[in-house]
């Protein structure tokens, strides 16, 4: 009995080693020249920075490879590309005689994909004798998968590995064909004759995103800011692309939900029966608690950080210089070859205009109907993006910082946002507000359908102020102010200037719907 | 414009199927909902035209030209779409509903419009997926630029996918006056301000939906289009750096 089992053993072996015929397998093991262009996180708003522990942009890597293509059927495996890759996204192109199929494995080595793809085959096993501390070695055939146990034959019979109460580990000779450390792209393609061609490859990998931050500066007599801001680009890949020429799109743009693939867990469980009597077993046993994050392992660790450090590299030799138009959205071209690397941020300068002019405004939104309440108004920052204010170029979204000097040193004096905002548009920053300026209504006078209203705006600076209130009148009423007043947004408005520690009035009246 | 289709296909059930002869179907199989599709989908205009593929009842095939080998927990990709110079058209839209005032501008939607037709498009018919487009940047090289799925699509269709929005191509909707005229009927003036900071003119199709059955528009700055009871449409050209307005009033129940 023991002969035909053998030879059926063999044959096994045999067609294991090659599982897809007469196929040559060729490795790239890394780019030769690389480009990453990274995207913001869609829904994020401009007032919310990054989110380090959880990027949620994404990134268009495109990568050129030298590659030696066999003549005949062959798999060309493209290592060393970003962890977050959809394949569904990949675009090769380069290959002379085109490709037959391309292919994203989920697998990469670890303990249960090296068990795994070793079923049926022979490995050593090294047992430490826990009375002698001997260690011996035998070999034995692997008879099951890694899910809850592993199987072993040996000479002795089956078992299962750490069940019986000895040391013991399985050695491996070799990781078997087609199995990676990095995560890998494969390509099946078909070559008349042996040649060298440069390859192209280009995916969008998730787990990238990037944010302008505008610094300020007001000048004493608030007429004008000394305006300068940062990119920072974030990437939490496992893969670092090194002197990678990088960009960074403004704008929004589509996406779809995609199904992700996710990678195999490292984690190699062993669950033997239970050595204890049948009464200190519960009923119940609890499942085995499963960690779905990755990089935690229990034979073997793969070290894999998820966040993003806090640390930067920041750029401070060089400036992107101006946006440039792609289809309908802004790329910003970082002027160097840069290493994004893994988990990582770095920061690079981007715009720096002196003297860009600006005026604070001080505005509200009031209900006219709002007797009694009073209210502070809101700080406003505003421009227009034109060379006539020293602007005029295509602004990305992003958290604007503003500062004054006093006494030769900085103050926070304001924080807001700003939006994707094109060239020849109202800039508008929401700052802070202002409790020196308030505004406060009272009823004068009323008869059977009609309200009298004063509203009285008070500043207490020394500075007289501009200050500007949209009336929110509730449809079908009416609002007749005293004097005649502009309107904005489809509301009243009133723009007026407060003089330096005074008060300003309007009286109006409100007609009410007549049913 | 050059298109590229590829067919994924993923094995996450626990065994590799080795050398298999693998045929793909197009087509939801018992998943009936009456047809209805609530989404404003791509294809403005179904078509009536039949592709070459092989069919089997409603379902087009997909067959795999020859045998693979699908591992488990592979994703495999396989080409079925290869089109080079089909003609395109990159076209702005902004729909406003109804009393929207935007307090900001917002940017117009980008169109990408192209046909599956056989004389003038792909000529085939698109299996249900996702759409991605890529431009060249200034050094020529591909940048994306955005991506739309779409339904299965018949061939002759005509589609537009809204890939993102423009940065340069603004638009700002306000409700200028709303005025009750009697116990049953309101006046609504609608503004649209729309900006073009592109250095080419854009013409966006500007949308005013909500509109609903007897709503009659009194008066307008330019000739609209009521493409249906709900809608109404402006071709609104905004020269290069420049900006354009439409105004329109409504005679409305609500």
């Amino acid at each position: 009995m023991r002969r035909p089992r053998a030879s059926i053993l063999g044959l096994l072996l045999a067609l294991a080693a090659s599982p897809a015929g007469a196929q040559t397998i060729v490795t790239s093991a890394g780019p030769d020249e690389v480009d990453v262009t990274i995207y913001r996180a869609p829904g994020r708003a401009a007032r919310t920075a990054i989110d380090l522990r959880w990027l949620n942009g994404y990134a268009l890597i495109s990568e050129t490879r030298r590659i030696a293509i066999p003549a005949g059927e062959s798999e060309i495996r493209f290592e060393g590309v970003a962890g977050g890759i959809q394949p569904q996204s990949a675009i090769v192109t380069g290959f002379p005689d085109g490709i037959v199929e391309r292919n994203r494995d989920a697998y990469l080595l670890s303990a249960n994909s090296l068990i795994d793809r070793s079923l049926g085959r022979r490995v050593h096993l090294r047992r430490t004798s826990a009375a002698t501390g001997a260690v011996r070695e035998q070999e034995a055939v692997i008879r099951s998968g890694a899910d809850g146990a592993l199987v072993l034959q040996t000479s002795e019979g089956f078992e299962a590995l750490r069940c019986t109460g000895l040391r013991e580990t399985p050695i491996f000779s070799e990781v078997p064909a087609g199995l990676s450390a990095r995560p890998t792209l494969s390509v099946r393609t078909r070559s008349s004759q042996a040649v060298t061609a440069n390859v192209t490859l280009s995916y969008l990998a998730s787990g990238f995103d990037w944010q302008a931050n505008y610094i300020g500066n007001l000048a004493a007599d608030g007429s004008h800011v000394d305006l300068f801001a940062w990119v920072t680009l974030a990437s939490s890949d496992e893969t670092s692309f090194r002197n990678a020429d990088t960009q960074a799109v403004a704008g929004r743009l589509n996406r779809e939900r995609v199904r992700h693939e996710e990678r195999e867990e490292d984690r190699l469980q062993l669950r033997c029966w239970p050595a204890q009597r049948t009464s200190d077993i519960p009923l119940r046993r609890p499942e085995p608690r499963r960690d779905t994050r990755r990089g935690r392992g229990n034979l073997e660790s793969f070290a894999a950080v998820t966040t993003v450090s806090d640390e930067l590299v920041v750029l401070t030799g060089s400036r992107i210089p101006a946006a440039e138009t792609l289809g309908d959205v802004k790329l910003y071209r970082i002027p160097e070859p840069v290493t994004v690397a893994a988990n990582s941020q770095k920061q690079v300068a981007f715009l720096d205009q002196p003297n860009v002019a600006v005026q604070t405004v001080y505005r509200m939104r009031l209900d006219p109907d709002d007797d009694g309440s009073s209210y502070r108004a809101t700080r406003f920052l505003v421009t227009r993006n034109r060379t006539e204010e020293g602007l005029g170029m295509p602004l990305p979204a992003g958290r604007v910082q503003l500062f004054t000097t006093l006494g030769g040193r900085p103050i926070l004096i304001g924080e807001g946002a700003l939006d994707d905002r094109a060239v020849g548009e109202d800039v508008e920053i929401e700052l802070a507000e202002a409790p020196g300026v308030t505004s406060r209504i009272e009823e004068e006078d009323s008869g059977r359908d009609w309200e009298d209203h004063l509203l009285t705006v008070t500043n207490d600076g020394a500075a007289p102020v501009r200050y500007e209130v949209e009336f929110e009148v509730e449809e079908g009423d009416r609002f007749r102010p005293r004097s005649r007043l502009a309107r904005r947004n489809g509301r009243p408005l009133w723009a007026v200037t407060v003089p330096a520690n005074g008060t300003v009035t309007l009286r109006y009246r409100l007609v009410e719907a007549d049913d | 414009m050059d298109v590229q289709g590829w067919i994924t296909l993923t094995n996450s059930s626990g065994t590799p199927y080795v050398n298999a002869n693998t045929l793909l179907v197009a087509g939801a199989v018992g998943e009936g909902n009456g047809g209805y599709d609530p989404r404003r989908g791509p294809v403005r205009q179904p078509g009536t035209e039949t592709s070459d593929r092989e069919r089997i009842g409603d379902f087009y095939l997909y067959p795999l030209s020859e045998r693979t080998t699908i591992a488990n927990r592979q994703t495999k990709q396989v080409s079925f779409l290869d089109v080079h110079n089909t003609p395109a058209a990159r076209a702005y839209e902004y729909r406003n509903a109804w009393l929207g005032t935007t307090e900001q501008p917002q940017s117009a939607n980008t169109v990408l419009r192209f046909s599956s037709s056989r004389e003038q498009g792909l000529g085939d018919a698109l299996p249900a997926g996702t759409v991605r487009v890529y431009q060249r940047d200034a050094r020529g090289n591909p940048q994306f630029v955005g991506e739309s799925n779409i339904g299965h699509t018949p061939m002759g269709s005509q589609l537009g996918l809204v890939t993102g929005q423009a940065f340069d191509v603004k638009v700002r909707a306000t409700v200028e006056r709303r005025e009750r005229v009697n116990g049953e009927r309101w006046r609504t003036t609608m503004r649209y301000t729309l900006t073009n900071a592109r250095p080419q003119p854009v013409t966006v199709d500007l949308l005013q939906s909500g509109l609903w059955g007897d709503t009659r528009i009194a008066e307008e700055s330019m000739a609209s289009e009521r493409r249906s009871a709900d809608e109404a449409l402006w071709h609104v050209p905004v020269p290069a750096n420049g900006e354009a307005s439409v105004t329109a009033t409504f005679d409305t129940r609500f």
